[in-house]
């Protein structure tokens, strides 16, 4: 029989079970304390230390350092090499959010359709995703290299000798050349996403929407994509936070240049703390471009849970 | 169901302490916090300074270095070592262009070798480590008749000076372990099928040259233009067309890097952009891309270094139809061509190591004559060791090179601030590109300078 408490009163646990509640609490306490000490020395303390370091002028070495206040983020604001850096970024993101995305989509209902081999698909697409990025960045320099690469021959054999050049040498072309290497990475992740999306929606739904009568493009618009709306914003958020976090492959392919053509923000902020030694000023720029990204993620999850309440 | 009907388990109930819990979950819980705190320790080097029973001493001391081509001989030059003195030397190789970062992750975490390559020359990328003593002056050592070894051009290059503008001891730190310069390495081959007779003396001549080269379908110029070649060949032109002196006021801000001896010097740069002089695809290609392009004959000139002897050795054993010449003047403030080079790979100690004593006699060692005509020998560099160096068979183009080690730029009293460099590497890339006028990069390189961010 329930017992009558008063409202916000917690019922009254009998003695003994008490006590075998404290024991319990204290000794999963203990078993949480060592991953605990891991969380908050490799993870809260560099964050506070991160953002203590962005009012220093700390050159990464010495025993000291000065408190500037807010001249670090001050500077930040008249740096043009960091907002280029970040329109950079925003180009990265706009081509994996326009060309890598839709294709890692594409790619998923193509597989999911299939019957035979769907597995040897899923590998193949997958497999540039586990590579490393400096190996990435091997491969796609030798396909791009001006004399005698593959991209290049190839345009000479279909008689494009126009179009053939160096790609990564030349400012115009470097960024999206790096872009399409990044999104040939990059592709394997959104696909098997959407695969996985694909596959958790009912069979019962289409077989209604064809009982209705409803075309194959109906069926893409008004069920498939709107019942992988969760999947299409996890996918579009990573794509931004990996495309504007990107630094292996431009560092490995074209170290920022030619001149800032292919700067990103992690690779301005590695340079000013490894290069300049403006460890504090570095510093500065990574809490921002964090606030940064963490307002992107927000705002992109608040689109997508408007346009679920719809 | 209650939860308090639930029996616990036997063992749990043998082994329950007073306070409530279970000696296992105690001892499961402080063994996880050692494993922890241990894994989080600072824990130092494998060193060990105990003498062994044979008397000999068995130190040992790690060696940081990026000579993948000369791994190989430094391994049998440790061994030797120990052998001989019973130290131990544990090489690790590591990429050259990341050793920098490598070293200052390090000296951050106290987790520094005793012996490294330095990854840098004098000035604001070592000043920090110097200044914090992180690296060893060496003026002692040396003061022990060490330095009669060493050109005086070579030892002073890897020495911060009196007075010096970042507030470091003066005094060597860095050991020179072979010598180098950087010229122009040219195919004869093709310079006969272009219908060059003689190797261009003047800026007009290499621009001219470089054109017939092209017009005879071969490449005509190439190097490593993504990294810090561009840099050296810059500077090279610096003190062509600027001179050291003015060079020297405009580092230590009494000048300015508007005025029109810089915009002349970037101006080279973009007659370059104009003419049909560089292989596509340069401001992308690091040295090893142009080396190759180089010793596969498809390249007519090359900007490189010394060692590139060997490397071509390396990449293509029967490519020998080359030669090489001095980067052609344009006749500027100096009138006279100082390329760069001198010191090669030098090495370093580490001032906080607790066997420097150790690390200072075994680089010492290094820069023996034996061991010197052993290294310039095998790896087809330039000895450091001058006493040497007359008494070593080489081919005759690094006969060529060594002949022109009196060309050597001087290092100056002040050095081109870190922002500054980085500008000016964009820029430089900027203007081959056609991005970027002289004048604005002249601007963006004032802008360093003053603020010292680079633009």
């Amino acid at each position: 029989m329930l017992e009558a408490t008063a409202p916000g009163n917690r019922p009254a646990r009998p003695a003994r079970s008490q006590r075998r509640y404290d024991q319990d609490w204290k000794q999963g306490l203990l078993f949480v304390v060592p991953a605990l000490a891991f969380f908050l020395l490799f993870t809260v303390y560099p964050f506070v230390r991160t953002i203590s370091l962005s009012f220093s002028d700390w050159d990464g070495l010495s025993n000291h350092a000065n408190f500037v206040g807010l001249d670090n983020y001050s500077a930040a604001l008249h740096d043009s090499l960091w907002w280029r850096s970040l329109l950079n970024g925003g180009l990265f993101v706009a081509a994996a959010l326009l060309l890598m995305t839709p294709l890692g989509l594409l790619l998923a209902v193509g597989v999911e359709r299939v019957r035979r081999g769907r597995a040897a698909y899923r590998t193949a697409f997958y497999v540039p995703t586990i590579l490393s990025g400096i190996v990435v960045a091997v491969i796609w320099k030798w396909l791009y290299q001006p004399y005698g690469g593959p991209i290049n021959q190839a345009f000479d054999q279909l008689g494009l000798h126009s179009v053939a050049r160096a790609w990564l040498g030349d400012g115009g072309t470097a960024l999206w050349a790096v872009s399409l290497a990044s999104i040939w990475q990059g592709v394997g992740y959104p696909f098997l996403l959407y695969l996985a999306g694909l596959q958790s929606i009912p069979d019962e739904v289409y077989e209604a929407a064809a009982v209705d009568g409803a075309s194959e493009r109906r069926i893409f618009f008004s069920i498939t994509l709107p019942l992988l709306r969760p999947v299409i914003t996890t996918v579009n958020i990573l794509t931004i936070l990996g495309a504007m976090q990107m630094f292996n492959l431009v560092l490995a392919m074209t170290n920022g240049g030619p001149g800032y053509s292919t700067e990103v923000p992690v690779l301005h902020i590695y340079r000013e703390a490894f290069g300049l030694f403006h460890f504090g000023y570095a510093s500065a720029l990574a809490v921002i471009f964090g606030v940064l990204l963490l307002a992107v993620s927000i705002a992109q999850l608040r689109l997508a849970r408007r346009g679920a309440d719809r | 169901m209650n939860r308090s009907h639930v029996p616990p388990p036997a063992s749990a109930t043998a082994e329950q302490t007073p306070r409530g819990f279970s000696r296992r979950s105690v001892l499961t819980a402080l063994a996880g916090i050692s494993l922890t705190v241990a894994g989080c320790a600072p824990g130092g080097n494998d060193k060990s300074s105990a003498s062994s029973s044979s008397g000999k001493s068995s130190v040992t001391l790690n060696f940081w270095h990026y000579f993948t081509d000369r791994a190989e001989l430094l391994q049998q030059f440790a061994d030797q070592y120990h052998d001989q003195t019973g130290v131990t030397v544990k090489l690790q190789l590591i990429p050259g262009d990341t050793l920098g970062q490598k070293f200052q992750a390090a000296a951050q975490a106290g987790r520094l070798p005793d012996v490294a390559a330095g990854w840098t020359g004098v000035g604001d990328g070592l000043a920090p480590y110097a200044k914090q003593g992180t690296i060893l002056n060496l003026q002692a050592a040396m003061n022990d008749g060490w330095s009669q070894r060493f050109y005086p051009a070579h030892l002073q290059a890897g020495s911060f000076q009196p007075g010096n503008s970042f507030g470091v001891p003066p005094g060597p730190y860095l050991v020179p372990l072979d010598a180098n310069n950087m010229q122009i390495l040219y195919n004869t081959k093709h310079f006969a099928k272009a219908g060059i007779s003689a190797p261009p003396a003047t800026f007009a001549d290499f621009l001219d040259a470089s054109a017939k080269l092209a017009t005879a379908g071969v490449v005509p110029f190439t190097s490593g233009f993504a990294s810090w070649p561009l840099d050296s060949f810059a500077q090279m032109y610096q003190y062509d067309v600027i001179g050291a002196d003015a060079m020297d006021a405009t580092f230590s801000g009494k000048r300015k890097y508007t005025d029109p001896a810089w915009l002349d010097f970037l101006g080279l740069f973009q007659q370059l952009r104009e003419s049909k002089a560089l292989a596509q695809g340069i401001l992308a290609a690091d040295m090893p891309a142009a080396e190759s392009l180089f010793a596969n004959g498809q390249a007519g000139m090359i900007f490189d270094g010394s060692w590139a002897v060997g490397v071509f050795k390396q990449k293509n054993p029967g490519f020998t139809d080359y030669d090489v010449m001095l980067p052609p003047s344009v006749g500027g403030a100096t009138g006279k061509l100082a390329i760069p080079g001198g010191v090669g790979a030098q090495l370093l100690v580490v001032g906080t190591s607790p066997h420097k004593d150790e690390a200072v006699k075994f680089v010492r060692w290094l820069t023996d004559p034996d061991q010197q005509v052993k290294y310039a020998t095998t790896s087809a560099n330039l000895p450091a060791n001058r006493e040497v160096a007359g008494k070593i068979s080489t081919t005759p183009v690094l006969q060529k090179f060594a002949a022109e080690m009196d060309k050597v730029f001087p290092s100056l009293p002040h050095s081109m601030p870190a922002a500054v460099n980085t500008s000016l590497h964009a820029g430089l890339q900027n203007i081959l590109a056609g991005k970027s006028a002289p004048a604005a990069v002249a601007a963006a390189l004032q802008h360093a300078q003053s603020t010292g961010q680079a633009k």
